[in-house]
């Protein structure tokens, strides 16, 4: 296994745009949420008590644009080799196939979750620093953002895991259909499409339920940190909602990876 | 672990298309066995298959009598060069063959070693996105070579090569079968082999046409006959049929004469007053021979299998 593990580290690392879809993780990731956090000011509000502003959440939006360069990443990592023949390289010098994909899913995964955890992080920084001057104040109602509040920490962390999680769909969506065209088409259409469309249900009912079972809009509830009593699902569960979408999507591509001859 | 190959009864079907069907034979260790057929006979699905690439249908493909599957680093064991176009374009040549080489378990040092064999040291920092043929050739070869295999597999190696390259693989491919390696190497044209395979494998439609050594096949296809150069060549060609030979023109002075020894020959083109320029024992070209030996094979046509490779 180290030996698959090392190959396709080298693998990942040693094409230019690994490195420019890193960036583009932890870039996407900090400039959505620093714009999202210095467009809301408490002036704005009735009175600055009354914005009942999720500000971890707010600080945290950033991650709904990072999750793009996510799945460009994982699905690339993937598919190129298919594109290219070079898979047939890769399972010659390599012939099994769950060790392949299993090595595959480690480097990509970690090496998302690093990226991650950096623009994450990043993120909440730049939030607490900008939030005070926005109105966002003790004074007001509103504790300091920090890493060290409970909840806050959850939101970070269960963000981290949610950018981890589009990872394992990305490169499992990418071996079963094998086409960068194609992957990326599903893989965005679950993180984008089926959270917009959700919204155009007019039944509050069924949109709730949608809401609960659609892999973005239940992972993404892992960000929030008040009002959880409206939330359509809690947020570790919204967070294994979309674990157990990664999961079913992970055997199905080991499946097929394994029985299929090499394309 | 024995240096060779052993495909037994081997049969493949993508869709409607039987692309491999029944074929056996096998690849002994120290000389270059020619793999040949036109396109679309099965020869790279049989090398896929050969590799644990694709599943065959029925049958077995074992190296040194193992399944390439079941070999834990199986670049020690086979080495073999597909596809030269299967590189990632952005990816430096260099680590390219390093993924390689940690697939495998071999060290950073056996990188250099081969990118030395293949002369590509002032392009190894290079992406192989870049590279010509030429040089996606030699990239291809060295990966085949990283693990120092006893069994070796090029498929189509000399394809879109200058003159300077063709004869380079061919010297290379002669001295691993000279260090006791079982070589494979596949063409659609016979004559890319004549001077390179010591054995030939011929498939058409997926199954054998005959396993024969390229002396023998030469010899056979030669079949005594005479080869003739005159101004003279319909003349030569009345009187020489006339004496009961078959004649068959092979050029504006050239001719081949069938079921007559040389001396019968001269004495009937002197005794009718034709001059001739030469001569000789007719030497089939290997090309010859595939034709007169697919020609023999009865249902086997050049026709290509559509959707096979």
């Amino acid at each position: 296994m180290s030996r698959v593990l090392r190959a396709e580290w080298t693998k990942l690392r040693t094409v230019p745009s690994t490195a420019w879809l890193v960036a583009a993780v932890i870039g996407l990731t900090l400039a959505l949420g620093v714009a999202a956090v210095a467009s809301v000011d408490t002036a704005h509000c009735p009175t600055p008590t009354t914005c009942a502003e999720d500000t971890a959440r707010l600080s945290l939006t950033g991650v709904w644009l990072g999750q793009a360069a996510v799945a460009v990443l994982a699905v690339l990592a993937v598919t190129n080799e298919h594109a290219s023949g070079l898979i047939r390289s890769t399972l010659a010098a390599s012939p099994s196939r769950v060790r392949v994909l299993a090595g595959r899913l480690t480097v990509v995964t970690v090496t998302v979750v690093a990226a991650a955890a950096l623009g994450v992080a990043g993120s909440v920084l730049a939030a607490a620093a900008i939030l005070p001057s926005n109105g966002f104040t003790p004074a007001h109602g509103y504790a300091q953002l920090s890493l060290a509040d409970g909840p806050t920490l959850r939101a970070a962390a269960g963000s981290v895991l949610y950018l981890g999680l589009v990872a394992v769909i990305g490169v499992a969506v990418a071996t079963i259909v094998r086409g960068t065209a194609a992957a990326l088409t599903a893989a965005l259409t679950v993180l984008y499409a089926i959270p917009l469309l959700v919204r155009f249900v007019s039944d509050p009912g069924w949109q709730e339920q949608l809401q609960r079972w659609s892999p973005s809009s239940a992972g993404l509830t892992i960000q929030a940190t008040t009002g959880l009593e409206r939330l359509p699902i809690q947020p570790w569960a919204g967070l294994g909602v979309l674990a157990g979408y990664a999961f079913v999507t992970l055997v199905l591509a080991a499946a097929l990876f394994h029985s299929r001859d090499a394309g | 672990m024995d240096a060779d190959i052993e495909v037994r009864d081997l049969r493949k079907r993508y869709g409607s298309t039987l692309a491999v069907d029944g074929l056996s034979f096998t690849v002994p260790p120290g000389r270059v066995t020619g793999f040949v057929g036109p396109n679309g006979a099965g020869k790279s699905t049989t090398m896929r298959i050969i590799l644990g690439l694709d599943a065959p249908d029925e049958g077995v493909a074992l190296v040194g009598g193992r399944q390439y599957r079941s070999l834990r680093t199986p670049l020690r064991h086979v080495g073999a060069l597909l596809d030269a176009a299967a590189v990632h374009p952005s990816r430096r040549a260099a680590d390219h063959l390093l993924w390689m080489a940690q697939a495998s378990g071999l060290p950073r040092r056996r990188v250099d070693e081969v990118i030395g064999l293949v002369g590509l040291e002032s392009a190894a920092g290079r992406p192989a996105g870049g590279f010509s043929l030429g040089m996606r050739q030699r990239l291809g070869i060295a990966a085949a070579l990283l693990g120092d295999p006893p069994v070796l597999m090029f498929d189509e190696p000399v394809n879109g090569l200058d003159p300077d390259g063709i004869r380079w693989i061919r010297e290379l491919l002669r001295s691993l079968a000279a260090e006791g390696r079982a070589v494979l190497v596949s063409s659609h044209l016979m004559g890319e082999l004549e001077d390179t395979a010591d054995h030939l494998v011929v498939i058409g439609r997926g199954r054998l046409v005959t396993e024969t050594s390229v002396g023998a096949l030469l010899a056979a296809a030669s079949g005594g006959r005479v080869a003739l150069r005159t101004s003279h060549r319909t003349e030569a060609m009345t009187v020489l049929a006339g004496a009961g030979a078959t004649v068959a023109a092979t050029g504006r002075e050239t001719v081949t004469v069938g079921g007559l020894p040389t001396e019968r020959v001269i004495a009937l083109l002197s005794d009718h007053g034709l001059p001739f320029s030469e001569v000789s024992a007719h030497r089939a070209s290997l090309e010859e021979a595939y034709m007169e030996l697919t020609r023999d094979a009865g249902e086997f046509t050049a026709a290509a299998v559509p959707g096979a490779s």
